[in-house]
């Protein structure tokens, strides 16, 4: 039975180094057969919305949009922390794919069970 | 249903073996979707690598099951139309032999989490058996790479950095 793991990103565009990693990160859980979530709140939020990414590519990593659609296309969840997306007044009709919108209790129940995280 | 295994069959007939990339006849097409693999059609041989049972017997085993089936009738009429007199692996004569089996790719210097996602996707479209050399430079992939076998459940054959033979798990 594969097993959970969390990957829990504050930062966005304004921290491209950090959020960057995370996905990376990420993709390491999900291509290890783990059923793997990102969750983005506060900054980390714009991340969601498509396009925002597009600009940042790191030096010796593959590009944030990259890490992120693959993250999505391997089976791993992006959960989206809804008051964090709603305060910036952003676009929930324009989510990444694999990105959904959710509160407190759906990341609760995800790792209620016991689940390691990682944070950035 | 009869259609669809048919449409199904015109769509893949032709293309190569998904195992070791040599010809698949119509009547082995129609043996891979029977078994599952509607996307990605597999010789006689390489099916038998797959499933761990010998050319010959499984042929046995398949040529009664689709002629049982009423659903794959029309499939299978099609197919010995368009194979004509050719049996090819359909006699069992050919073997998968282990250079061909045997899957070289050179990751370069990917690690971490996008080398752990590229093996993911290189070695799942793979039969079941088969070994992929993976040659990867990243210097965490002497921990990497056993740690992923170990909790994918793929085997991790031999490791000599910075080459890494790994043979995929079963279906």
């Amino acid at each position: 039975m594969a097993g959970k793991f969390c990957v829990s990103l504050t930062a966005g565009t304004d921290d491209p180094d950090r959020a960057t990693v995370a996905f990376v990160v990420a993709n390491a859980a999900v291509a290890c057969d783990q059923e793997a979530v990102v969750f983005l709140s506060t900054e980390a939020v714009r991340l969601a919305v498509s396009g925002a990414a597009d600009a940042v590519a790191e030096e010796g990593f593959a590009p944030l949009k990259d890490l992120i659609a693959n993250f999505a296309a391997a089976g791993g969840t992006i959960f989206v922390c809804s008051p964090c997306f709603k305060k910036r007044q952003l676009d929930a009709a324009s989510l990444v794919p694999g990105a959904v919108i959710v509160g407190g209790a759906k990341l609760v129940e995800f790792m209620a069970g016991g689940c390691p995280s990682v944070s950035y | 249903m009869s259609r669809s295994a048919e449409a199904v069959l015109l769509r893949i007939v032709g293309r190569p073996c998904t195992g070791c990339g040599g010809r698949c006849l119509a009547r082995e097409a129609v043996w891979s979707i029977a078994l599952g693999f509607k996307d990605a059609p597999r010789c006689l041989p390489c099916l038998g690598l797959g499933l761990g049972r010998e050319p010959g017997e499984l042929r046995t085993h398949l040529d009664d099951y689709v002629r049982r089936r009423e659903c794959y009738t029309a499939a299978w009429a099609e197919a010995v139309r368009l194979d004509g007199d050719e049996t090819g692996g359909a006699g069992a004569t050919r073997t998968a032999t282990p250079d061909v089996e045997e899957v070289a790719w050179d990751a370069g210097a990917i690690g971490c989490g996008e080398l752990a996602l590229a093996l993911r996707m290189k070695l799942l479209p793979l039969p079941p058996g088969s070994v992929v050399a993976v040659t990867a430079t990243d210097p965490a992939a002497p921990e990497d790479v056993p740690a992923w076998c170990r909790l994918t459940g793929h085997t991790l054959v031999s490791a000599s950095p910075p080459v890494y033979r790994i043979r995929r798990k079963g279906v």
